[in-house]
């Protein structure tokens, strides 16, 4: 099946969201359509094997730029990945109080939504440029209008940094275009050999400083932590769920396989920086107050065992890259989700002024739980395979980056404990507690379902592994 | 057969599901009963397979779920087995929490979590359950993590109050920092056998000759980390004393009979590697032994019943551990044995004083309880006199049997563990007397207190009697009785067998004489330890203090040895001032300085070019005029 | 015919390059220095004449006609120029009650 029909019902669902407006009931419906179309062709193109599912259509004829997309093993979880999270975000959304509910935010999800499509299934160079650079705009829109009072400068912030390292990754596309004498832009036209050492490494620095200001890792991370305090929740959870998914997938699929020499020479630099990193978000998410900033430097430090893993490169440890990016992706959507249930019904993201949260709502406080489980990787649920093979790589790589690595199995649990004990358990420090109206019906069923994913890959990671095992072996040895 | 087998953990996860899903919306007594029957189908049926076991000449029974993670030349299955050492297990764990559910039934009927508790209390028993089911080490590491989990929600079980929480946090913390070695130890292991089946390790490792392999030294350690924090020994034991925080049934099935000894249960079980690396054999004697001293120090001054209690576990924990480092697993595992059924049955006393003060735990305000909780005193005495040592009791059974190995492995740690077992038996008797005897120090009127109802006494029973009789399964070689569970182990220990065969030198023998000997001390040095406490506590009828003490042995003791406050100064403290330096010093100044000192440089550059824009027409004019001369020089110049 | 350029070649062609260059550097001067947005005009007149002096000069002295039919070119431009700029100009002063161009600086950075 045609690529192109993932991106219909999104940019349907984005005109009819705008149209729709303040309407929640018709929100909520769009959402659910585009979620279940989204997976039903994902699963027929998994049943299919994907035969025939992808594109190629000239676009700029002149410079060899092609729209060319395809769904393949290896972009298959980043997709089902982005149809979750996006369902999340919008869950939340679309239920939120009468009158508050804006199509133009909706809308602009749903086009974000395409852009990510077109991210992960792009085949050509310059269309994942395009789309990389693209998904940028409406994140922008949506926080900057509708965050906190400080989100303006954050987002600013946010959009130069990213743009910053994203030049040097387009300066990099060009120089491949130019030197090789490709006729075009295709991923699949590009070998390592054509690249002599040096500048292997060159081109490994350019396209690494774009995905690793991205997702972020130590210690190019300084944006992260007031862009996700300050934004409304929505593009937090899309932002941490999904987006960052692309400087996994870019380093995945572009850089490592083309630029081999590139990663034995400054490999080891960055690998220490992101084992580092895990130790370093980890710390400061223990000494945090604000609500957000717990969950963005937890953020950091499972991303920055997601580096490190990616960086060591082996089959164990790529093989728990995808496990991990999906965990994660889920888990910390959940989590930023109930926190803002928490946060606005306390009225605050101050968590000295919160406590005693699950005599509010016993069955948030399972779900809460449950994320927090998946978060600091438990066994049986979906953060622990990803985890276990991640540091199986890593400790195989270097034994003291492995330990290094490992301390998160000890501080993920001080944060996020205390997290929960500041949250939920202990007295309560304001009159909230007995005016808490419930989670609501639409958003119950949301997290349980999203719940029931993080135990269902924790019991059966086979489902993720078995697709994207074969990928792995694909790209570890395509050259 | 094999169905029945994942049948076993299978009733207790639905029990937790169901009490879980319904809390407050199924009625008290209906939650009880789930809970209690999911837990009394799992002993059942344990029974039902271990006959089966028995008559089928005791073949392994096993069963393979499904695949769990695969790697690229590995695979791990969701898989059960069941051997002797897992009968073993699985009797005391689905036995003793049988009887522990039918005493939280009384014990927590007041509490509005009730349903809550016994949600959580099947999820435990589910836990463990996976843990001694598990056919490899991952599985037993999942079971090793949900005990973990289920201990931070049941001693957090009262969560309004923030002490009790910070206490749960600490106990899975700790245990995290055990957990991150067992994981270290996997790896190591799937490294080098890509496997981590349990009998496949087995067969990998027979073949293995040399003693004390570097890889395999370092992937015991790695294990023993594990049981460490698992099992509260040095250092990483002081989670358990603040455990005492939740609800008392929590304490005696989590605390004293299941969970703690899983990291026992862990060294048998892999008792081919560590018989084959004597060196680290050695340093678990010595933290085992180091443990046992100081817990039972630490015991002689706490003046909470279950503070007591709990540094008794620590202390008889230790005792396992040295059994373990002197290659003695049956031993271990009978003390496992015997100290579930005695220290479930004390911390349910305990329960029971407990709940009939209406939640006192001072000992100081008791006393003279022997005619007011009759029946409670009863069991106690008979759960005393099993841990002090007395015959024919239970404890004396397998703390012979400990201290017998231990005298032929290392003469200075058998004088070391005879004196310890002497302080075990004052203390605890200090704690009878002190509760039991003499006149009542407290503040209620004698009218209100009452001994225990029929749903907390039945287990109460239950337990005195296998703590009495539980020792015969293992009657030591002088008696010409057979030894009923070495005889029933010998085939899970039979690496050990094989490497003490072709290393004569590991093997220690106990001689009669040396047997005789060693059970004449133990039994002195027990009746001199509750004689000490009788003269002290009955017979001058000494009460400990309100105020802090001035002795300073006193204070050493009572303050454990200022191990918390240790940890405080140099982990917790430094850790959280690197926390905040990072937070705020590199965070926000270091790496911010990067992007804003961008932003700020940007904004330079652009406000001194503005001047370029001063709004002078003249001025632009002039511009005009010499870029046209420089144009036109160029140009001449270009042609020339 | 060929005596005009007999007749011009009397005073040397430089006289009046130099010339042209003076009232070209004249209107520049008057251009870059001058507030008066008049005057301003009147110096790019002197300006656009001195150009016109050179063309008429080389035309004559080269005797060819060209340079003079340029002449008419740059004469007609002129005007038109002027016209618009005077159109302008008045404008502005409607606007700032005043030529003084020191006066228009809503463009500053």
């Amino acid at each position: 099946m045609n690529p192109l029909y993932l991106f219909v019902s999104p940019l349907v669902a984005a005109a009819l969201s705008w149209m729709a407006g303040k309407n929640g009931n018709l929100q909520k419906v769009l959402t659910l359509l585009v979620f279940i179309g989204s997976l039903g062709i994902l699963y027929t193109w998994k049943q299919s094997a994907f035969a025939d599912a992808s594109i190629s259509l000239p676009w700029i004829h002149s410079f060899g730029v092609y729209l060319a997309l395809a769904a393949n093993p290896i972009n298959f979880w980043f997709l089902v990945l982005t149809a979750i999270v996006v369902f999340a975000a919008q869950m939340y959304h679309s239920s939120k109080e009468e009158g508050t509910v804006r199509g133009d935010v909706m809308a602009m999800i749903f086009l974000l939504q395409i852009f990510l499509y077109g991210v992960f299934m792009a085949q050509d160079l310059m269309l994942f440029y395009f789309c990389y650079e693209a998904t940028i705009l409406p994140i922008y829109y949506i926080s900057s209008r509708y965050g906190s009072p400080a989100a303006e400068r954050a987002t600013i912030k946010f959009f130069l940094y990213t743009l910053f390292g994203s030049l040097f990754m387009l300066l990099g596309i060009l120089y491949m275009y130019n030197s090789t004498g490709a006729e075009n832009f295709l991923i699949s036209s590009f070998n390592p050999f054509y690249f002599s050492g040096p500048v292997q490494g060159w081109l490994f620095l350019a396209f690494f400083i774009a995905f690793a200001i991205k997702m972020p890792l130590f210690p190019f991370h300084s944006w992260q932590a007031d862009v996700y305090a300050e934004s409304p929740v929505e593009s937090t959870m899309l932002m941490s769920g999904i987006l960052l998914k692309m400087g996994v997938f870019g380093m995945m699929t572009i850089v490592i396989p083309l630029f081999p020499q590139g990663l034995k020479d400054y490999g080891y630099i960055f690998i220490g920086l992101s084992a580092f990193g895990v130790l370093y978000g980890a710390l400061v998410a223990m000494v945090q107050y604000d609500i957000r900033k717990v969950l963005a430097y937890s953020s950091l430090s499972h991303v920055g065992l997601i580096g490190a893993g990616l960086l060591a490169y082996s089959d164990v440890a790529l093989e728990g890259v995808v496990l991990q990016m999906f965990a994660h992706g889920v888990n910390i959507a959940g989590l930023f989700f109930v926190s803002e249930i928490i946060a606005k019904q306390t009225g605050t993201r101050d968590l000295d002024l919160m406590g005693g949260f699950t005599r509010a709502s016993f069955g948030l406080t399972v779900l809460f739980f449950v994320f927090l489980l998946g978060s600091i990787a438990v066994p049986l649920t979906n953060g622990f395979p990803g985890e276990f093979k991640l540091l199986m790589g890593i400790f195989e790589y270097n034994i003291y980056l492995g330990i290094l690595c490992g301390s998160t199995v000890i501080l993920s649990s001080v944060y996020m404990l205390r997290l929960f004990q500041k949250t939920m358990l202990g007295k309560e420090s304001g009159d909230y507690i007995l005016s808490f109206q419930g989670v609501g019906a639409f958003r119950t069923v949301g997290l349980s379902l999203l719940v029931a994913l993080v135990l269902l890959f924790g019991l059966f990671p086979g489902i993720i592994s078995g697709v994207a095992d074969t990928a792995v072996r694909t790209l570890l040895t395509a050259y | 057969m094999e169905q029945l087998l994942s049948l076993i953990p299978v009733f207790p996860l639905v029990g937790f599901l169901i009490n879980g899903l319904g809390f407050r919306k199924i009625p008290k007594g209906v939650a009880g009963l789930i809970g209690v029957a999911a837990s009394g189908l799992s002993f059942l049926v344990a029974i039902w397979l271990l006959i089966q076991y028995l008559q089928g000449g005791q073949q392994l029974i096993s069963v393979s779920l499904w695949e769990w993670i695969t790697g690229p030349s590995w695979k791990i299955d969701f898989s059960f087995a069941a051997d002797q050492l897992t009968f073993c297990m699985l009797m005391v764990v689905t036995g003793v929490g049988f009887l522990i559910h039918i005493f939280s039934f009384g014990y927590m009927h007041e509490d509005e979590g009730f349903g809550k508790f016994f949600a959580f209390l099947n999820l435990f028993l589910f836990s463990m359950l996976v843990l001694v089911l598990g056919a490899n080490l991952l599985m037993t590491f999942i079971g090793w993590e949900g005990v973990g989990l289920c201990s931070f929600l049941l001693i957090g079980f009262w969560n309004k109050n923030e002490a009790y929480n910070e206490a749960a946090k600490k106990a899975f913390v700790m245990n995290r920092i055990g957990d991150l070695g067992f994981l270290l130890g996997i790896f190591l292991i799937l490294f080098r056998f890509s496997t981590v089946q349990y009998t496949e390790i087995v067969t990998a490792l027979s073949s293995v000759q040399a003693l004390n392999d570097p890889y395999l030294v370092w992937a015991g350690i790695c294990f023993f980390i594990g049981a460490m924090g698992k099992s509260a020994q040095l250092p990483l034991f002081t989670w358990l004393p603040d455990a005492m925080a939740g609800p008392t049934p929590v304490s005696a099935l989590i605390h004293a009979a299941t969970m703690v000894t899983s990291g026992i249960y862990l060294v048998i079980r892999m008792n081919a590697l560590y018989s084959s690396i004597p060196m680290v054999q050695e340093f678990i004697l010595w933290i085992g032994l180091a443990t046992a001293i100081i817990g039972a120090l630490v015991g002689t001054s706490q003046n909470d019943i279950k503070k007591v209690l709990a540094y008794s576990t620590v202390s008889q924990l230790g005792f396992m551990f040295v059994a373990l480092g002197v290659g003695a697993y049956t031993a271990a595992l009978f003390h496992v044995i015997t100290h579930a059924f005695f220290k479930a049955l004390l911390f349910l006393g305990a329960g029971s004083v407990i709940h009939g003060l209406h939640e006192e735990q001072d000992i100081r305000k008791m006393g003279g309880l022997k005619k007011l909780l009759p029946l409670t005193y009863g069991v106690f005495l008979v759960a005393n006199l099993a841990i002090a040592g007395v015959p024919p009791f239970s404890g004396f059974f397998s703390k012979d049997e400990i201290l017998a190995h231990t005298f032929a492995g290392n003469k200075i740690a058998w004088v070391l563990l005879t004196i310890t077992a002497g302080i075990t038996a004052f203390y605890m008797f200090r704690l009878f007397f002190l509760v039991f005897f003499n006149e009542y120090r407290g503040n209620l009127a004698k009218e209100k207190i009452h001994d225990a109802p029929f749903s907390m006494a039945m287990p109460l029973v239950v337990l005195a009697i296998l703590s009495i009789a539980g020792g015969f399964i293992g009657l030591p070689e002088v008696f010409h009785m057979p030894h009923i569970l070495h005889e029933f182990l010998k085939p899970v220990l039979m690496p050990t067998e094989k490497l003490a065969s072709l290393h004569p030198e590991l093997h220690h023998a106990i001689s009669h004489s040396d047997e005789w000997l060693v059970m004449g001390v133990s039994v002195v040095v027990s009746l001199i330890g509750i004689g000490v406490a009788y003269s002290m506590y009955l017979s001058k009828k000494m009460v400990p203090d309100f105020e802090p003490a001035t002795n300073p042995l006193i204070k050493l003791t009572n303050g454990k040895f200022f191990f918390d406050e240790i940890y405080n100064v140099i982990i917790v403290k430094p850790l959280t001032l690197i926390a905040n330096i990072f937070s705020v010093l590199v965070d926000l100044l270091m790496i911010n300085l990067f992007v804003e000192g961008l932003g700020i440089f940007t904004r330079f550059a652009g406000s001194s070019l503005k001047s370029t824009q001063a709004g002078r027409v003249s001025g632009y004019a002039f511009l005009m005029v010499c870029s046209i001369l420089l144009f036109a020089l160029l140009f001449i110049f270009k042609t020339i | 015919m060929n005596q005009i350029p007999e007749i011009f070649r009397v005073i040397p062609v430089n006289n009046f390059v130099i010339l042209a260059v003076v009232l070209f550097s004249i209107g520049i001067l008057g251009v870059l220095t001058r507030r008066n947005a008049i005057i301003i005009f009147m110096s790019v007149e002197l300006m656009l004449n001195a150009v016109n002096l050179l063309f008429v000069t080389f035309s004559s002295y080269k005797s060819d006609p060209a340079g003079q039919v340029f002449v008419f070119f740059i004469m007609a431009i002129a005007a038109a120029e002027v016209a618009v700029g005077l159109a302008i100009i008045v404008m502005i002063y409607r606007r700032i009650r005043s030529t003084d161009v020191s006066l228009l600086n809503n463009l500053k950075g």
